[in-house]
């Protein structure tokens, strides 16, 4: 409407400078339908603003598209979540649930059951869900499943939320996306490993690539990350790029490389270790048997390269004997049945030095073999080895063990032991923390402890927190674990 | 003899915020309480929190008001949330009593005797009031003051335009809020507030000449109507009289029309000037097919009203002030809610923009207005998102407005959405989605 921008162009610059513009006036007077009342031009401009401003507002035209609206969300079938179940989750995503260590396992935990249990999320929560799990990397994956369509829907009409957009719902993973490969090419260090750790454990060999391609322009920093990221979805697709980081100019790379070769028993370094053990052992005898392995000469380069090293044996030991354990520990297992025809037992109880057995520890763990684990634990109670046994004979040896673990190493064993843990194993962990006499027991994280421990425990550690006292600190955490375990127990029984 | 007790819907509705709710609902376990018992009109109960002692928690039915020992600063705060939801869901928990908890008893007492002095003091001051004579001495002098302060913002604005705006910018605040305190001075502080927040708007909006002119062109209209007041409809002289601020009296009040209906809560949106938080409840006649404006207001630091949740049908007579539509009303003390999600008549953009159209045109001075549309979906392209409806229609969404719960409610489906229209832009206030006849809060 030109007389308004007219009117306040003449405002703008003031009657006292420019007066009202007779065209102006006659357009005005049109526009009211009457002449402009008989004043100072002032008066007449805020008069006519007065009016021209009621018009303009009540007479306002809403535009028209012809263009259709975009599309709907497609329909989600699934029942809806449990309300109490959803108030739940409210809770954790708004931070009412106080937990040492942050609640985010516990939303986590949630959101898996839900998709599991084939419910939806009440669509009130969507828009709060994707903005945590936007900031919280690890909600990512339970929140694509759980949402459905709905909410690939929704984030699909906001750029922050583009993870979600693009995920794949059936196979309930998180797919990198453009976003992606643009953080690796231009992020800063912390964000492009943060990237590439979550990429390995989706798509190792995607993320291999991705590495490959920048790998001659990575720091030393950066190199060393990425390769000791790789015991992520470690697989024989990654043992050409290993073997060449061998030759790395980094220490640490080479280093790494080289302790991830050994876990992969196909490998050309596994094979080149498994010739130079060979000569050096010798079993035999019908009545009795024997096993011999004699220590080994200066390793020559190639064996450096493959990642023997003189630094970092036990204390007391020789050199010769730390060069020996560390030949063990990265020969495939299956030589020893192969070359000498011995079971895993003999060859444990035949084997008299420390060296050969340490080696053997180090190899059982590296190459993940849970008939030379048990076999080995049966005479060395190391916790490393549990880890590798399946869940059911870790639990039990877990429960073994606790007896005669220090205090100090308390926090190694159960670190090792993959849960769920059975509810005799879970009393005695529980009795075991209590005794400790010293609190660094305590210092554990907590969301291991929730996830691993039996929900049956409860009652037991609530009695545990009354009978703390006035430990502040202790009891804290000791509230915070009963409290988690607690709504880990409403979870599961409200989302089957 | 049981007492009926509320919804848990109703309760939800009193907390503040979300937040609340959720913080209420972690005490509704019974062992953190103890000393619980109700009566008729009164609820008790003793809260442990992480204090040493327990906090005393009461609330008083009638109003709702509460009372609680703990520091917190929410109103209502969670102690008092949680213990309403206990009263609703676990009422064996909470016996009938006949023996009211000495610390409940006492604060019932103290509402009492506060209630009886100003209902003392309202009887004293309306035996003054009533006195015809001396109330048309008073209404004139005043009027005489307001015609002296609107003859001087005239000069000012006179002054302002004759001088040129582009030169307001280079003013300091004390330019505005000079003529601001005038016009308090001279009995208007509604206009006194409006002319001290336009010196804020010069140097924040890029469009800031045109909205000065228009908002100049208002208060000059304003001038002109109240010369010529005597010869004016009663309803242009009630918005005029809001417009300004010059607010009515209790005597005055009791006279003014009532309208009984259902009433709908189709919206609540709340503002702040920085001074008065103010709360404005749109509420829409089943009957009548009516809209009127519940007002609240509450001073930094005091807390407003808790409206009814949205959806819920009121039934009540509500006191309209006079003015165009749609009025401003008042809550009469008995409204009673007989029902949860009720959804007003919707219709297309066109016919809304139509209703504006007509109560823009009867009352230059509004600045808020309902809408409800129908079939509506939110779009966005590069200028921003829009509301627009079956016919193709579309109604610019306030840029500062959140457009992802009503997406997420709606799936983008086509839903009635409520809506404020606000200086040409919408916010919208409740989607009727996941169910046809719930209105939810957005």
């Amino acid at each position: 409407m030109t007389a308004w921008s007219d009117l306040v162009a003449t405002a703008l610059v003031g009657t006292e400078r420019h007066p009202l513009p007779p065209a102006l006036a006659a357009d005005l007077a049109t526009a009211l339908g009457a002449d402009l009342p008989a004043a100072p031009p002032e008066l007449s401009v805020l008069t006519a603003a007065g009016v021209l401003t009621a018009y303009r507002r009540a007479g306002w035209i809403p535009p028209r598209h012809d263009d259709p609206a975009p599309d709907p969300a497609p329909s989600d079938d699934r029942p809806l979540a449990p309300a109490a179940a959803s108030q739940l989750l409210e809770l954790l995503l708004n931070g009412e649930v106080i937990v040492p260590g942050g609640a985010g396992f516990l939303a986590a935990e949630w959101l898996d059951r839900c998709a599991s249990a084939e419910r939806r999320l009440p669509e009130r929560l969507l828009p709060h869900l994707l903005a945590a799990a936007t900031g919280d990397r690890s909600l990512r994956a339970g929140t694509v499943a759980a949402g459905g369509p709905r909410l690939h829907w929704l984030a699909s009409r906001n750029p922050d939320w583009a993870w979600a957009a693009t995920a794949d719902v059936d196979a309930g993973e998180v797919l990198p996306t453009g976003d992606d490969a643009t953080v690796w090419a231009t992020g800063e260090s912390d964000a492009r490993m943060g990237l590439f750790a979550a990429l390995r454990a989706t798509r190792p060999d995607d993320a291999r690539v991705l590495a490959e391609e920048t790998w001659s322009g990575e720091i030393a920093r950066d190199r060393a990350a990425i390769v000791a990221a790789l015991s992520t979805g470690l697989g024989p697709g990654d043992e050409p790029f290993l073997e060449a980081a061998l030759d790395d100019r980094a220490k640490a790379v080479r280093g790494t490389a080289a302790e991830l070769l050994a876990a992969l028993p196909s490998s050309r370094m596994a094979a080149r270790m498994a010739d130079r053990l060979r000569p050096l052992v010798t079993a035999g005898g019908r009545l009795r048997k024997y096993l011999e392995v004699a220590l080994p000469e200066e390793p020559d380069p190639a064996a450096r390269r493959d990642g023997i090293v003189d630094a970092g044996g036990p204390p007391r030991t020789g050199p010769r004997a730390w060069w020996l354990t560390q030949m063990v520990a990265a020969t495939p297992l299956a030589i020893w049945e192969d070359h000498l025809g011995l079971d895993p037992a003999t060859v444990v109880r035949l084997a008299n030095s420390r060296e050969v057995r340490h080696g053997l520890v180090l190899a059982a763990r590296r190459q993940g073999s849970p008939r030379w684990a048990a076999a080995l634990l049966a005479h060395h109670p190391t916790p490393s080895l549990l880890a590798v046994l399946p869940p059911a004979e870790a639990d039990v040896a877990l429960g073994r063990l606790l007896g005669t673990t220090t205090d100090a190493q308390v926090g190694a064993l159960l670190d090792a032991t993959p849960g769920p843990w059975s509810v005799a194993t879970s009393r005695a962990v529980l009795t075991r923390l209590r005794v400790a006499k010293t609190t660094g027991a305590l210092q554990y994280a907590l969301a291991v402890l929730a996830t691993r421990l039996h929900p049956a425990v409860t009652g037991d550690i609530e009695r545990w927190a009354t009978d703390l006292g006035d430990d502040d600190h202790a009891r804290r955490f000791v509230r915070g674990l009963a409290r988690a375990l607690s709504i880990r127990q409403t979870i599961a029984r409200e989302l089957t | 003899m049981e007492a009926k007790r509320w919804t848990t819907q109703q309760v939800i509705a009193l907390a503040p915020d979300a937040k609340s709710v959720s913080a209420a609902r972690g005490l509704t376990s019974l062992r953190t309480w103890s000393d619980l018992g109700c009566t008729d009109s009164l609820v008790w109960g003793k809260c442990q929190g992480s204090g040493k002692t327990p906090y005393q928690v009461t609330v008083d039915l009638t109003e709702p008001a509460f009372k609680c020992t703990c520091p917190s600063r929410k109103f209502p705060c969670k102690h008092g949330v949680a213990l309403l939801l206990i009263w609703v869901e676990h009422g064996d928990a909470v016996g009938d009593a006949s023996v009211v908890a000495d610390f409940a008893g006492e604060w019932a007492e103290q509402r009492g005797q506060s209630a009886a002095k100003r209902a003392a003091k309202a009887t004293r001051g309306s035996v003054d009031i009533s006195d015809p004579e001396a109330q048309a001495r008073r209404q004139a002098a005043r009027e005489i003051t307001m015609t002296a302060g609107l003859d001087e913002l005239e000069r000012w604005l006179g002054d302002l335009v004759r001088q040129g705006l582009a030169g307001v910018r280079r003013q300091p605040y004390a330019f505005w809020d000079a003529m601001s305190a005038r016009l308090v001075d001279a009995q208007m502080p509604g206009l006194a507030e409006r002319v001290r927040a336009a010196g804020g708007t010069v140097v924040v909006r890029d469009d800031w000449a045109d909205h000065l002119l228009a908002e100049c062109g208002r208060w000059h209209l304003a001038i002109h109507a109240w010369r010529r007041r005597q010869a004016l409809d009663g309803d242009v002289v009630g918005d005029l009289r809001a417009f300004l601020g010059w607010s009515r009296r209790a005597d005055e009040a009791a006279a003014f029309a009532t309208r009984r209906d259902h009433w709908v809560v189709a919206g609540v949106r709340q503002g702040d000037d920085g001074r008065i938080r103010s709360q404005r409840t749109w509420v829409w006649g089943q009957q009548s097919g009516r809209w009127a404006l519940v007002l609240d207001f509450a001073a930094a630091g005091a807390a407003l009203r808790v409206p009814h949740p949205v959806g819920s049908l009121v039934d009540d007579e509500l006191t309209l002030h006079p003015g165009g539509h749609p009025p401003r009303a008042a809550l009469s003390g008995e409204h009673v809610v007989v029902a949860a999600g009720a959804v007003p008549a919707a219709t297309t953009i066109a016919g809304a923009v139509d209703q504006l159209a007509t109560w823009l045109a009867a009352n230059p001075w509004r600045d808020q207005l309902p809408l409800v549309i129908a079939d509506a979906v939110l779009v966005d392209d590069d200028l921003g998102w829009w509301l627009q409806d079956a016919p193709g229609h579309r109604l610019p969404v306030a840029p500062g407005a959140d457009p992802w719960l009503l997406l997420a409610l709606s799936g983008g489906a086509p839903a009635t959405v409520a809506a404020e229209w606000e200086a040409g832009f919408v916010h919208p206030m409740a989607v009727a989605a996941t169910t046809p006849n719930q209105l939810v809060a957005l």
